[in-house]
């Protein structure tokens, strides 16, 4: 029985010895690329982009679908060309101007020029209503100081967020956690470590707070196993010790709030030729974040949000077999939640993200095709493809997290590409209608998002930035929005 | 005194050093068959272009690149691994691994194999794809979570 890294690590030595190595005199002869002869089968290509499901809208007339799957500014570019067009019309026929009772209006946090657009045709074109003319922003940029800093989760907490990550000193080739803490998610601190909470090569991974206090989960690189730390207040932590039963050998997939404290899930080791009750899915449960327990669990939870009415839903099963579960005890029993297959119709798919809001529950992760995807839930057993991320060379990063304040409801991401990581975000005001956020300007190029949290009317976004030896120590890694100044 | 080596005198150690790091890098972004085409194109590359990539910092970072570039035409759909199945003696690699490490992300696949597979650090992995090594220790978590969770075994609690 082999962890999985151990087997990839066996796997990989066996590929080494399928090969001959090249020589150089095989090279200089021109005899390399005779050796094995394969056709060209043509360029990888990108895939069509697949289209979504239109949902019944709620707050507006159906948009197009075509316009679902613009950008937004292309989308306010022509918006604003048929707003002047339409405008030609009307002042030549004199006609009456458009009143602000034929359309629909959004607050405007705007940067984005659009204008809501009125057919004067009914027959011919319904009244179209541009989604959304405004855009969360502008976002500004912080910086977080540290050696190669990467931040990859964020809370609202203690003093008023807590961001996590990891640096790298020079000749540290492990690196470490680390934690970050600020007031107003402009100016962020360093909590002090001294070599206490992190060890090299123990990472942070994800942080989750409320009222109470908070935990922080992380992974041990070098000898596996799941890293927790507590805090009461987000500028003192103290070290679970990673050495016990059963967090020692569980691999963590995330934590989640309950009513009772927190549910962390994820897998034991591997099992291969047989297989017992401990190998594989892992749930833990625990009322203060330091004595944690082993819980049944029916599968392997991949995320899990707390409803509104306390109950816990998650999604988990195998990748080609989603499934929705709910508990209403703190999950300590579970049972299938809607239908067998409730995400992509039994085809498979990751969730890697899960949001109770308003709207309902929002998923974001790779649809049966490798493709980054949004979908809505207002039951919590049939999840609906409401919107298909943009496509990338290869599959691309889907959203990672959600976060849902002042009626928005935005997501973060990033598409890679060749030229390197770019960040995204999307935002709606309903969970159905997705608008890409323009963040041309807010980071140095190469940069991607992990996760965005709100509180008190601020949004923040955390992220990672590609390598830079010039600009090591304090890069931009987080992205700020204050709705009410924007 | 230093001593000018004959270009192919330094082409060949030239290779002897870094063959098999950029084959295994290649393999690991394009799959089995178009990272070994790859590994060969960039390298014969590597000698065409000997002066200029002689000269270079980074020449195994630049020629991974370029077998990137060359070996993607050798690519069908799909990057595809051997499976290497395991006999009854050896059970150490699940079958299924070969697939799971196929439905990675390139970059996903990449850092976990050269990081877990390969015993490469983050650093160096980081210094080949031109990313942080913060960011290499991401992609390779999320990518182990992800063979897990598509090796998954279903257990009857």
């Amino acid at each position: 029985m082999l962890e999985v890294h151990d087997q990839i690590r066996e796997y990989c030595g066996r590929l080494d010895d399928e090969v001959r190595p090249l020589t150089a005199a095989e090279i200089l002869d021109g005899r390399a690329q005779d050796d094995v002869e394969m056709r060209p089968v043509g360029k990888v290509g990108v895939e069509p982009v697949r289209p979504v499901v239109p949902l019944t809208r709620t707050r507006s007339q159906p948009a197009s679908r075509s316009l679902r799957r613009w950008p937004g500014p292309i989308v306010a570019v022509a918006a604003m060309t048929l707003v002047l067009l339409m405008g030609g019309v009307l002042w030549l026929l004199r006609a009456d101007p458009i009143t602000s009772e034929d359309v629909v209006t959004q607050p405007s946090t705007a940067v984005v020029p659009t204008e809501p657009v009125t057919s004067v045709d009914d027959s011919a074109v319904t009244t179209v209503v541009v989604p959304e003319s405004v855009v969360p922003g502008p976002w500004t940029t912080h910086r977080i100081a540290g050696d190669f800093p990467s931040t990859g989760d964020v809370a609202a907490f203690g003093p008023g967020f807590v961001a996590i990550g990891q640096t790298f000193t020079q000749g540290d080739a492990w690196g470490r956690g680390q934690i970050w803490t600020s007031v107003d998610g402009m100016s962020w601190s360093e909590v002090a470590d001294e070599g206490v909470l992190f060890d090299e090569g123990h990472f942070a991974v994800g942080i989750l707070a409320n009222d109470s206090g908070g935990v922080v989960w992380g992974t041990d690189t070098r000898q596996g196993g799941t890293v927790i730390l507590t805090s009461s207040n987000g500028t003192a932590w103290d070290l679970v010790t990673t050495r016990q039963a059963p967090i020692d050998d569980t691999f963590t997939n995330g934590i989640a709030l309950a009513s009772g404290g927190y549910l962390l899930y994820g897998v034991g080791p591997r099992c291969f030729t047989e297989c017992f009750p401990e190998d594989a899915p892992r749930l833990l449960a625990s009322a203060d974040g330091v004595s944690w327990e082993l819980i049944q669990t029916p599968v392997t939870f991949s995320a899990i949000t707390q409803t509104d009415t306390g109950a816990l839903l998650a999604v988990g099963g195998s990748i080609s077999e989603p499934t929705t579960w709910i508990s209403e005890d703190d999950g300590r029993t579970w049972r299938l939640h809607g239908p067998d297959r409730t995400i992509e119709e039994g085809r498979s798919a990751e969730v890697w993200a899960l949001e109770s809001t308003p709207f309902g529950l929002i998923a974001a992760g790779l649809d049966a095709d490798r493709q980054s995807m949004l979908w809505l839930s207002e039951d919590g057993k049939t999840f609906i493809p409401t919107f298909q991320l943009p496509v990338g060379p290869e599959p691309t990063g889907p959203a990672t997290a959600i976060a849902f304040g002042e009626g928005w409801v935005i997501a973060v991401g990033s598409l890679r590409t060749d030229a390197g990581d770019q960040q995204l975000m999307w935002a709606s005001r309903d969970g159905i209608e997705w608008q890409s956020v323009p963040l041309e300007g807010t980071y140095l190029g190469g940069a991607g998002l992990e996760d965005i949290a709100y509180r008190d009317s601020v949004f923040i976004a955390v992220g990672y930035h590609a390598y830079s030896p010039g600009d090591a120590a304090g890069i931009p890694l987080v992205l700020r929005w204050e709705p009410s100044t924007g | 005194m230093s001593i000018e080596l004959a270009p192919e005198e330094a082409f060949t150690g030239f290779v002897r050093e870094v063959e098999l790091r950029l084959r295994r890098a290649l393999v690991a972004a394009l799959g089995f068959e178009a990272g070994r085409e790859a590994t060969a194109d960039a390298l014969t590359y590597g000698w065409e272009h000997w002066e200029r990539v002689s000269q270079m910092e980074n020449p195994a970072g630049y020629l991974y690149r370029v077998g990137r570039s060359k070996g993607r035409r050798y690519l069908a759909r799909h990057v595809s691994f051997p499976a290497l199945t395991s006999t009854e003696d050896d059970p150490l690699v699940e079958p299924g691994l070969s697939k799971a490490l196929s439905r990675l992300s390139e970059r996903q696949r990449v850092c976990v194999m050269l990081v877990h597979g390969y015993g490469w650090k983050y650093d160096e992995v980081g210094d080949l794809l031109g990313i942080g090594p913060g960011t290499v220790h991401r992609h390779a978590e999320r990518a182990l979570t992800t063979v897990r969770s598509v090796l998954e075994v279903r257990v009857d609690a």
